[in-house]
């Protein structure tokens, strides 16, 4: 398997064994305990940004091992984990109930089977280490809780079992068969309009059904009366008819008992259940930005990705110290360091810029040999990305965009150096980070500006959505670009910039466009206070992994760019523009941690 | 035994027969797809159904004149981004043709998506006389944007989805089998494969018999670019490949066919490939309706220079079965 020859390969959280899982995960739950909190809770972050992963280690074979093999019953709470894959749940012949009056019943029925028949499965599956104990009982427990709501289908000899897996299989079969019914009708309606009136089965619900099932698994003896967690991942991938059903289900604040965890991509429909009310945080759930990791809370996760990387290493019989694995270009880190001493001269003489001078060597050592590579050799692009610092910070706080490219990194270098790797050399680590960068701004947005070309040649005007893609690819490279320029100029008292700021409210188009640039990952929203000291406004922080295409210093942190809704409306709409016009420029120094 | 014919642009109007009685055509903003209606079927005067999708109208309002131009073209208005919009007005103009009792039945693919291709071919196949003969008509490529250069053919995806009709029969417990047609577009393969989650891919590979029966395909090379490019994507899963074919739609149609399939799992495919290829995956799909068909919809088009025509037509009887 080429898994086991390469340390950085990223596993599929579905298909990881829980002693794999258990050795390589480090602990996020520390910084987000809302996760395994008793409540409702969404999970939201950019794919790769460890959600999965999280609900990976909240099953019951990993929960299990994280806490030295306890018992079910000793577990805080037993997770379920309910992928929503839209070709499962969400066909295309849905739409054709959109004008059924009762498509919220039939949906319900539909989804409520869905989940009980993912939550058997995993209840019936090897993840599920009962410790050989026998579910004496069995035939009185389908009798109170499963047969009154599947109605009068037969348990076909099941009710005899005490197999505790079997017992939960053969549940699974009678809920196959409603499904079958249901879906049956869904794959005629495009061919067979009416078939909906032929219908005839009970249509379960939440309340009625779901819950009272999922409530009673739970007081089982050997799960100790534990709340169960439905670990409901992606559901931004339910249509929206199903999503405000899940909605509604939230909203029944059923958390001693049943809590839902769901993970998002950010791309949720809405929080409105289909009764048309709104569900908020924190009365009906916590919400958690896993990004928000990276952009608030940076040094956390540098440690994070050391560890992880730490441990990969370690796995493989390698160094165990990423920095050795992973190291900066030798050249290009004494002459950083021969432009510390200058600095620190500088400073001595009495000619330093900041209060302190440790301060000035931190801001300017970096952006002025990047500098000196543009200004004076013309070849700011041999700026080398190496060092496992630098590949952190490129990251930008999704775990797998520092595994994905180390991955490569590897194979790179045993092809370079014929089999046996001891480290990844600086020119392999800068050249597979930059193509990791441009495929990121190439393949997925700049490619559109081709197509707005096309539309300028005179054709009609492009929809909405494609404008708004072009739009983003163009305020992207806007501040890539005033980032850069920043980055070189030697008068700016700060220039590691890598956030702008707004200074007023943004129309709705602008919005619209930094919106789809935090669900697409290209950037992150926090908030500072405003120039006036009075309230917050949002800030945006371009994702790093562009550095390397902008040649910008990744490790860049401390400013950010005062805009207005008209800067970004111009960056957006003109070609080569900047955020604002050079000179102009104000940067303010914000507080982060060091 | 080859299921199709290449004919060249100047021999067509010999190669068709006369007694085709109606001709189903997409508007397109790619040249190719007007060739066919034009050099046979407008000066024969053959009725023809012009499917267009109304989203895209200013796009396509100059090949929908010139493909409705006859005095009994009937305008078929679909909507790419309305699946339902598109299967219904699909579904009216092929009742209409089974009303009239059509006895033959031409098809130009050329301009279809292949999403509404797929359902013209079921609509065809529920509404439609099984005396009646369906030929198919697909103007190859000489080339496409991606083989010069950094060129493209679309850009973004808008939608993953389920085609209408081909929405397979889900087991909620079972593993998803995707097979994967090699196409030129690794974006939307990408897409198609985080949004259907499988746990093993068999990948579509050109097919060395069929390479060697059609020795004139220019876009082999492209081909195995994407093949090593999606073989590096999906690594970890469990990854097989067959041989299909980008012009003999019945040897992809028996390739599907013979793929094996295990009782608890769900196969979905998506084809990224030539129209007879989709023609292929269609008469598998319809025959076996356990299968999922699945669509990634571009967010854009090059409709500036998508491709080059070759002024060579593949023709090729649809085969149900054997």
């Amino acid at each position: 398997m080429i898994e086991e020859h390469n340390p950085f390969w990223v596993w599929s959280p579905d298909d990881i064994p829980a002693a794999k899982a258990t050795e390589l995960f480090v602990d996020t739950f520390t910084d987000f305990p809302e996760v395994e909190s008793p409540g409702h809770t969404f999970l939201n972050g950019p794919r790769g940004s460890g959600k999965s992963m999280m609900f990976r280690m909240m099953r019951a074979d990993c929960a299990r091992l994280r806490r030295s093999n306890s018992a079910l019953k000793d577990l805080p709470y037993i997770g379920l984990y309910v992928p929503i894959k839209k070709t499962e749940i969400t066909q295309t012949e849905m739409v054709y109930l959109d004008q059924q009056p009762a498509r919220y019943v039939f949906s319900e029925h539909l989804l409520c089977l869905y989940v009980a028949q993912k939550v058997c499965d995993e209840l019936s599956s090897p993840r599920f280490d009962y410790d050989g104990l026998s579910w004496q009982g069995s035939a009185e427990w389908m009798r109170r809780h499963v047969t009154p709501r599947l109605g009068t289908v037969e348990l076909a000899g099941a009710s005899q079992t005490t197999s505790i897996p079997e017992v939960f299989a053969s549940i699974n079969t009678v809920l196959k068969l409603h499904w079958d019914k249901a879906e049956s009708i869904i794959r005629r309606i495009p061919l067979q309009p009416d078939v909906f009136q032929t219908f005839d089965d009970t249509p379960l619900s939440y309340h009625g059904f779901l819950l009272p099932l999922v409530e009673a698994v739970g007081r089982l003896p050997w799960f100790g009366g534990r709340p169960i967690y439905l670990l409901m991942d992606d559901v931004d991938n339910l249509s929206l008819t199903q999503t405000q059903i899940l909605n509604t289900w939230i909203a029944a604040r059923s958390t001693t008992t049943v809590c839902i965890k769901a993970s998002t991509q950010l791309r949720y429909k809405t929080r409105l259940t289909f009764g048309g009310l709104r569900i908020e945080a924190p009365h009906d759930y916590n919400e958690v930005d896993v990004s928000v990791l990276y952009t608030t809370r940076r040094e956390n996760y540098q440690q994070r990705l050391e560890l992880i990387a730490s441990r990969r290493l370690k796995a493989k019989g390698l160094t165990e110290d990423p920095r050795a694995f992973f190291r900066e270009d030798s050249d290009q880190a004494a002459e950083i360091q021969r432009i510390e001493s200058e600095l620190r001269a500088r400073f001595d003489r009495g000619d330093g810029r900041g209060a302190r001078q440790r301060d000035d060597v931190n801001r300017y050592a970096r952006p002025e040999y990047i500098r000196r590579l543009g200004g004076e050799r013309k070849a700011s692009s041999k700026y080398s990305y190496s060092g496992f610092d630098q590949l952190a910070h490129v990251s930008s706080g999704v775990i797998r965009w520092f595994l994905e490219p180390a991955s490569r990194m590897y194979t790179a270098q045993q092809t370079s150096s014929g089999g046996a790797v001891a480290l990844i050399e600086p020119h392999i680590q800068n050249q597979v980070v930059r193509e990791f960068a441009e495929e990121f701004f190439v393949d997925d947005l700049r490619e559109l500006k081709k197509d707005a070309k096309t539309d300028a040649g005179g054709g009609p005007p492009l929809r909405e959505r494609e404008q708004d893609y072009e739009r983003l690819e163009l305020l992207i490279e806007a501040m890539g670009r005033t980032f850069h320029d920043i980055l070189v100029d030697e008068n700016r008292a700060e220039r590691r910039v890598f956030s702008i700021a707004l200074s007023d409210r943004p129309d709705e188009t602008v919005q619209r466009v930094l919106d789809l640039g935090v669900a697409e990952g290209y950037l992150y929203r926090a908030t500072i206070g405003t120039k006036s000291g009075l309230g917050r406004t949002a800030r945006y922080v371009l994702s790093r992994r562009l550095a390397p295409y902008f040649t910008l210093d990744p490790t860049s942190f401390s400013g950010y760019l005062f805009v207005t809704s008209s800067n970004l409306r111009n960056a957006m709409h003109t070609a080569n523009a900047l955020l604002r016009a050079h000179g102009e420029v104000d940067v303010i120094q914000i507080e982060m941690p060091l | 035994m080859t299921g199709f014919a290449i004919v060249s642009m100047p021999q067509l109007a010999a190669a068709i027969p006369a007694d085709v009685d109606c001709l189903i055509v997409s508007a397109s903003y790619e040249e190719r797809a007007h060739s066919v209606y034009e050099a046979v079927f407008a000066p024969r005067g053959t009725p023809t159904y012009v499917c267009y999708n109304e989203n895209h109208e200013t796009y396509l309002r100059n090949s929908v004149d010139r493909l409705a131009k006859g005095s009994g073209a009937v305008r078929v208005p679909l909507d790419s981004d309305d699946p339902r919009k598109t299967f219904e007005a699909l579904k009216g103009a092929v009742e209409s043709v089974a009303s009239h009792k059509a006895r033959h039945v031409g098809i130009d693919v050329t301009g279809f998506t292949r999403e509404s291709l797929a359902m013209l071919l079921l609509l065809c196949r529920t509404y439609v006389s099984s005396e009646c003969k369906l030929t198919t008509y697909y103007h190859r490529a000489r080339t496409y944007s991606v083989d010069v250069g950094r060129g493209w053919l679309s850009q973004g995806v808008r939608d993953v989805r389920s085609i209408l009709g081909y929405a397979g029969r889900v087991k909620v417990s079972g593993s998803i089998h995707l097979i994967l047609i090699a196409g030129f577009e690794i974006e939307r393969a990408m897409a198609i494969v985080d949004t259907v989650g499988p746990s093993r891919i068999t990948l579509g590979v050109l097919s060395s018999a069929g390479a060697q029966r059609d020795p004139t395909n220019p876009h082999v090379a492209t081909l195995q670019r994407f093949i090593g490019r999606t073989e590096a994507m999906c690594m970890g899963m469990r990854l097989t490949k067959f041989e299909f074919s980008t012009s003999d739609a019945a040897f992809t149609r028996d390739a599907i066919r013979a793929i094996p399939r295990q009782e608890n799992e769900n196969t979905t495919i998506a084809c990224l490939n030539s129209k007879p290829a989709m023609v292929g995956v269609c008469t598998a799909a319809i025959g076996l309706p356990d299968i999922q068909l699945v669509y990634a919809q571009p967010s854009a088009y090059n409709i500036a220079n998508y491709s080059e025509p070759s002024h060579q037509v593949l023709v090729a009887p649809i085969r149900w079965t054997d």
